[in-house]
């Protein structure tokens, strides 16, 4: 690479101002990259508490669910099954953390004119769906924090290789295209040097 | 802000009827090639920002659904299998972790 470049006083400039450049941008990205970090290990601590909570949750309701569908006719399961006693409003707000544009989601739960008979349904729906009421917040938060772990992790990665082609490409072959370039112009000096020294020689 | 009645569940037969009841709306499939199949078209048609999917289901496609899972929106979610959990949503933390940082600190 070095011995592509013309060895004169403004490559060795241009090389200058780039290898400046080169290492600004290689502390701003590692700091970017630290506190991208340390913001990852923040959010996967809590998401790790979180899919516990409702992975056990989840069970439960399941558990119930199960339950509640044995112990009902078929024909009530089925005509359960074309309700939807519920409505969701899903709200989507976004957050930026040093750049990454992450999601927030939070839902509002409207109960609807399609509610079940309580004569026709065991008493196991009705806990299965407290269960489940009670986990939606709870699932809409692990969503918001596993894909907020999910685009920090993608960022972290993009910004380690930016970080490392600029310390172990980048900065190195400006450093040896400055010093290939510094070489050359002393080589230059010293023949120019020796030219005139010669021609006063001969002048004499 | 954006608001929307957007969220989905891909789960196995007889597995969506809680999140049916709550106003989710439900897909059941029989096999993780079909639920695939529908993931994608769900994300084609962009009307959805929450995707809960079935872990034993997604477990054959588990690469398929990082990929699509890399954009901002929708977020995929996997979710325990109610009859057989298989701890891969935990897992894929942990991938997750030791792509981001090197290592999984949890381990």
């Amino acid at each position: 690479m070095a011995s592509r470049v013309n060895p004169t006083r403004m490559e060795l400039l241009r090389s200058k101002k780039r290898s400046t450049l080169a290492k600004k941008g290689h502390k701003l990205l590692k700091d970017k990259r630290d506190g991208l970090m340390q913001e990852f290990m923040k959010i996967v601590r809590e998401a790790r508490q979180l899919r516990d909570q409702v992975d056990a949750k989840l069970a439960e309701a399941m558990q119930h669910f199960v339950l509640a569908q044995s112990t009902m006719l078929p024909e009530a399961v089925a005509l359960v099954r074309r309700l939807k006693p519920y409505g969701i409003e899903l709200s989507v707000a976004e957050k930026n953390v040093m750049g990454v544009r992450i999601p927030e989601f939070d839902i509002t739960l409207t109960e609807t004119d399609e509610k079940y008979s309580n004569w026709e349904t065991s008493v196991e729906l009705d806990a299965a769906m407290k269960l489940f009421r009670d986990l939606l917040p709870l699932l809409l938060k692990l969503a918001s924090i596993e894909k907020a772990a999910e685009l920090l992790a993608q960022e972290i990665e993009r910004t380690r290789r930016r970080v490392n082609a600029l310390e172990y490409v980048l900065i190195p072959q400006l450093k040896d295209t400055i010093k290939y370039i510094r070489m050359k112009l002393d080589e230059q000096e010293r023949s120019a040097i020796i030219t005139s020294m010669a021609l006063k020689e001969k002048l004499d | 802000m954006s608001t929307s009645q957007a969220i989905a569940y891909l789960g196995p037969v007889g597995a969506g009827f809680g999140f049916q009841l709550a106003g989710i709306s439900v897909y059941e499939f029989e096999s993780g090639g079909t639920m695939l199949t529908r993931l994608k078209k769900l994300i084609t048609e962009g009307r959805t920002d929450i995707l809960f999917v079935d872990e034993q289901l997604a477990s054959d496609h588990l690469d398929a659904i990082a990929r699509l899972n890399e954009n901002p929106r929708p977020a995929i979610i996997l979710l325990p299998n109610p009859t057989n959990p298989q701890q891969i949503a935990s897992t894929s933390l942990r991938r997750m972790m030791v792509r981001a940082i090197g290592s999984d600190i949890f381990s």
